[in-house]
């Protein structure tokens, strides 16, 4: 921890002050901005967009499209660095304390040689497309399988994602492209703000 | 009524008697339940839901369930309720440190820089 007194310069202190009002407004006009682009006005569905887990869902899909993650190589390899991660989760019982993740789950979370291949044919039948049980995978470490099962349903009834049942009884998830255009708008803004402040 | 049915029942009195109480949000340290007592829950699906919802409070109530069992007669002091009307978000994945990861291993994939050993503390490369 640095010695400086974080306190000491007054216009230093006006600008962090700005920095955490900033912080705090990217997160709420996100929600806002969600709530008013759903399609329904059901306070259920609403309170479920508001949840921080509605916005890690939101930021996963801003990313993927951000980092150019087009293609099937890409997604293998990002299933394959989940696991390598998963797996090293694993013999880090601190680190999973912390994450609130069993040994269980973990495992649950890691894909199979049953379900990579589903998560590869799926995209590339429709790139962008993930079984619903795969998405929750890739986001077991920021939310439990059950949260992104509510979220995403929650998303499809808002028309921010599209959902559909395969032949196989699996479900599949699309994005529409509103949660990263949303995230995106809110991420520019604040930084703008944040390059504005004094310093 | 046989035993596991009956105790079932019970449990999932003793469960919804205390209806509006649910996880604490944000707790990290998930309840863990016997072989057991597993046994018991996966046969009632009452208790399976209470599992997935509000593991803490199925906790307590086979707790209680077991001084029950145990000291019939005696007088029982319920287990202090847990706090919290609003269930349990994400599992209880508090740490700011699993989003951070995710961005990283998004990163790797993208071939556009690969640091996930990176800590708190340290700036993410571009």
């Amino acid at each position: 921890m640095s010695d400086e007194d974080v306190f000491a310069d007054r216009s230093q202190l006006m600008a962090d002050l700005d920095m955490i009002e900033i912080f705090r407004w990217y997160r709420m006009v996100f929600s806002e901005r969600l709530v008013g682009a759903s399609t329904s006005q059901e306070e259920e569905l609403l309170a479920t967009l508001r949840l921080e887990a509605t916005y890690q869902l939101a930021e996963f899909y801003y990313v993927l499209k951000a980092r150019g993650i087009q293609s099937e190589a890409q997604i293998k390899m990002l299933a394959e660095l989940h696991n390598g991660y998963i797996a090293d989760l694993t013999k880090d019982p601190a680190k999973m304390a912390r994450l609130g993740l069993n040994k269980d789950r973990l495992l649950n979370a890691m894909f199979t040689a049953d379900t990579l291949p589903r998560l590869l044919q799926n995209w590339r039948e429709k790139p962008g497309a993930f079984d619903q049980s795969n998405l929750a995978r890739l986001l077991a470490v920021v939310m439990s399988a059950e949260t992104c099962r509510k979220v995403v349903v929650a998303c499809a009834d808002v028309g921010l994602l599209l959902r559909e049942r395969t032949s196989y009884g699996t479900m599949i998830i699309l994005s529409t492209g509103a949660l990263e255009d949303i995230l995106g708008g809110c991420l520019r803004e604040a930084r703008q703000r944040i390059a504005g402040l004094s310093h | 009524m046989n035993l596991n049915r009956s105790a079932g029942v019970l449990i999932a009195a003793l469960i919804s008697a205390s209806v509006a109480l649910a996880d604490v949000k944000g707790v990290t340290n998930l309840p863990t339940f016997t072989a057991e007592e597993m046994e018991l829950i996966n046969r009632d699906t009452r208790l399976i839901l209470a599992n997935k919802n509000c593991a803490s409070r199925l906790r307590q109530a086979l707790d209680l369930f077991q001084d029950l069992k145990q000291s019939a007669g005696r007088t029982l002091v319920p287990a202090e309720p847990v706090l919290c009307s609003v269930p349990a978000e994400d599992g209880g994945r508090a740490s700011g440190e699993g989003p951070f990861d995710l961005l990283q291993i998004l990163k790797e994939a993208a071939g556009q820089g690969t640091n996930r050993t990176i800590g708190i503390g340290q700036t993410p490369d571009r």
